[in-house]
């Protein structure tokens, strides 16, 4: 399976995605996961970040699989990326039609905000760094301070997540 | 800790250096000779820092310890280099202070968690496919020797960690370690560029480090806060050698790690470590293997702390010695992979695909399933292969008024500020015009396949099929 396929399987399940900030949370959420998105990811002032997502998502527009256009996000001005026609006849072509396992997890992260994306997503990044319990919100709230609203729901979400790694790798 | 402390004289330390000349620890600073003395740090004087390249390019040998030190070197002159700047105003000075040990122990270890070959190994397998992960164990985990020594001259290594981890609180710390102004990648442009002889990585560094000043994150308002404070470059001064920085960069990437042949040599080892990994699963590689290469190849990467210290290039090059004489009829294909490549005899045959469609890739990829097995007959070297440092994620388009706040602008771009301690800042490209000019394109979208040479007919034929034209 090529690299680039549980992105198209992810933006041709969810049709659209608003923001390309949640779709950069999204994708790096799905991977804590153990979804295998090969797409590295960095800690930025806005939460994890991966440029090389961001240069697949410029390649696929660049190709018509899917367009950006604005959408309001907050009070900013943002970019919703929906995929095109010609995505869903690739994805036929190459016999990928199907949901794959994680389609409900992603729709459901496609349901909560890009700020609560955010939120999960650092959780997960602080949880990697080594960091649990009131240190973990200690140091969250200290890097992102407007997520103090919404932190416990994060946590929550954060500790629902199903783990898809396969079960020798998670072992 | 270690057993013994280093001796370190009145005038401290001095290492004799390709780049820097002298790199000098001072006594303050003892307790890096200790971090320098232990057995993980030890351990990157046998783990190259360009992995197969030297496959392309025959002086490219130099070690990842080499390159922590030189990192340490540039880490330690930024900080000098911003208390001498602002000598004047006690809040800098003191945070530079209180934080340089920390800062500067961060930039020595960053590397430690590298496994042989650098990031050719990345590539392998899940459990070394992040060094920093590595890296940050052996820093906070209790088996490793370096949390002790640090904890023993009062660092916490947590904060150590962060700096690595790019969480610190503190933003200007961390982009000393890691960001596009940073210690590392200055140090491995023109380590690289040394060893490799290629000179498109020079650029003016003592320059560089004379026009650093401390600015304030982009879109702070009112007075910043330190831990709004960022690295900049001075305005006046600093433009054209961060242009001259990211040219260099940009051609390294070209010319040096993104080399064909380098990353045709990175593919067979690929194919060979994933084929000796398969075999170690079902305990079938061939006896006579080192028992490090056997439970490393078994644990896909995985070893505890007692054979990572030993796990280096030095006992996979010795495995595969054994591998290429192997005789029985399941060990063909590791004795040709290793025979092949002590050799350096070429085995897998390239075509650059880098004009193709993700259409066409993804189709590419499904015809090749049918062909033989991925990793091992083929590899495709393409999107997720960037995991050199990302040259292409400086240039982002401006944000234009209005647009959701553009990422990368304020964590990726060098930063020019008028060198007011805390003045405001702004990314680089909107003031220059060849980065301006890049930022319009670029992406450097680099698409191989290489498949081996029994497959030619078959791969050529599909390659036909779906019109991909190698370049």
């Amino acid at each position: 399976m090529h690299p680039i396929v549980p992105l198209l399987q992810l933006l041709h399940l969810l049709k659209r995605v608003e923001g390309r900030k949640k779709l950069q949370k999204l994708v790096h959420i799905l991977q804590e996961c153990g979804v295998p998105f090969p797409e590295r990811f960095e800690y930025s002032y806005y939460g994890m970040y991966s440029a090389q997502l961001r240069s697949e998502v410029e390649r696929l527009e660049s190709e018509k699989l899917v367009n950006e256009s604005p959408c309001a996000a907050g009070t900013n001005l943002s970019y919703s990326v929906e995929t095109t026609d010609d995505l869903g006849k690739l994805m036929k072509e190459i016999g990928l039609e199907e949901e794959p396992a994680w389609a409900a997890t992603a729709k459901h992260l496609n349901g909560l905000t890009a700020q609560e994306l955010e939120g999960i997503s650092t959780i997960l990044f602080l949880k990697e760094c080594g960091l649990a319990g009131e240190e973990l919100k200690k140091r969250l709230l200290a890097l992102k301070p407007h997520l103090e609203a919404i932190y416990a729901k994060c946590e929550k979400e954060a500790g629902k997540l199903p783990d898809y790694r396969p079960a020798a790798a998670a072992a | 800790m270690s057993e013994t402390r280093p001796k370190i004289g009145a005038h401290g330390k001095v290492f004799r250096d390709p780049v820097h000349g002298l790199i000098r620890i001072e006594p303050e600073d003892a307790f890096l000779l200790e971090l320098i003395d232990t057995p993980e740090f030890q351990r990157l004087r046998r783990v190259r820092q360009l992995g197969v390249s030297s496959m392309t390019y025959p002086g490219a040998e130099h070690s990842r310890f080499a390159h922590s030190l030189g990192v340490f070197c540039f880490a330690q002159r930024m900080l000098d280099m911003l208390r001498h700047r602002y000598r004047n105003d006690s809040t800098a000075t003191d945070l530079l202070a209180a934080q340089g040990p920390t800062v500067k122990a961060a930039a020595l270890l960053h590397d430690i968690g590298h496994a042989p070959f650098s990031h050719m190994m990345e590539r392998a397998f899940p459990a070394t496919a992040k060094h920093e992960k590595k890296t940050v164990e052996l820093i906070t985990d209790g088996a490793s020797s370096i949390p002790a020594i640090l904890k023993a001259h009062n660092l916490d290594p947590v904060k150590v960690r962060d700096i690595i981890k790019r969480a610190s609180e503190h933003r200007l710390l961390v982009d000393i370690v890691s960001s596009q102004l940073d210690a590392d990648r200055m140090d491995y442009i023109l380590r690289d560029a040394v060893a490799t002889g290629v000179k498109y990585g020079a650029f003016d560094a003592e320059w560089l480090l004379n026009s650093l000043c401390i600015g304030a994150e982009p879109g702070t308002t009112g007075q910043a806060k330190e831990t709004e404070w960022r690295l900049c470059l001075e305005e006046k001064r600093g433009l054209h050698s961060a242009e001259q920085l990211i040219i260099a960069r940009m051609h390294m990437s070209l010319q040096v790690y993104f080399h064909k042949t380098t990353r045709g040599w990175e593919a067979h080892l690929l194919c060979l470590f994933k084929h000796a990994a398969e075999l170690a699963k079902q305990n079938k590689l061939p006896k006579g293997t080192p028992g490090i290469a056997s439970r490393f190849f078994a644990g896909e990467g995985k070893l505890d702390h007692a054979d990572f210290l030993l796990c280096d290039e030095a006992t996979l090059v010795a495995a595969m010695q054994g591998w290429s004489l192997a005789t029985k009829p399941e060990h063909a294909r590791l004795a040709e992979l290793s025979k092949t490549y002590l050799g350096r005899r070429k085995l897998y045959r390239c075509a650059d695909v880098s004009a193709a469609t993700t259409a066409q890739v993804v189709k590419l990829t499904k015809a090749l399933g049918g062909l033989g097995q991925e990793n091992l007959d083929w590899v495709l070297d393409g999107l997720d292969f960037n995991s050199y440092k990302d040259f292409g994620s400086v240039f982002r388009k401006p944000v234009r008024e209005g647009e959701e706040a553009e990422e990368m602008a304020s964590t990726e771009a060098i930063l020019l500020a008028d060198g007011s301690l805390g003045g405001a800042s702004r990314p680089v490209e909107g003031q220059s015009k060849i980065l301006g000019k890049l930022g319009e394109d670029s992406r450097h979208a680099v698409y191989r396949l290489y498949y081996h040479q029994r497959l030619a007919e078959k791969v050529e034929k599909v390659l036909e099929q779906l019109k991909l034209k190698p370049v």
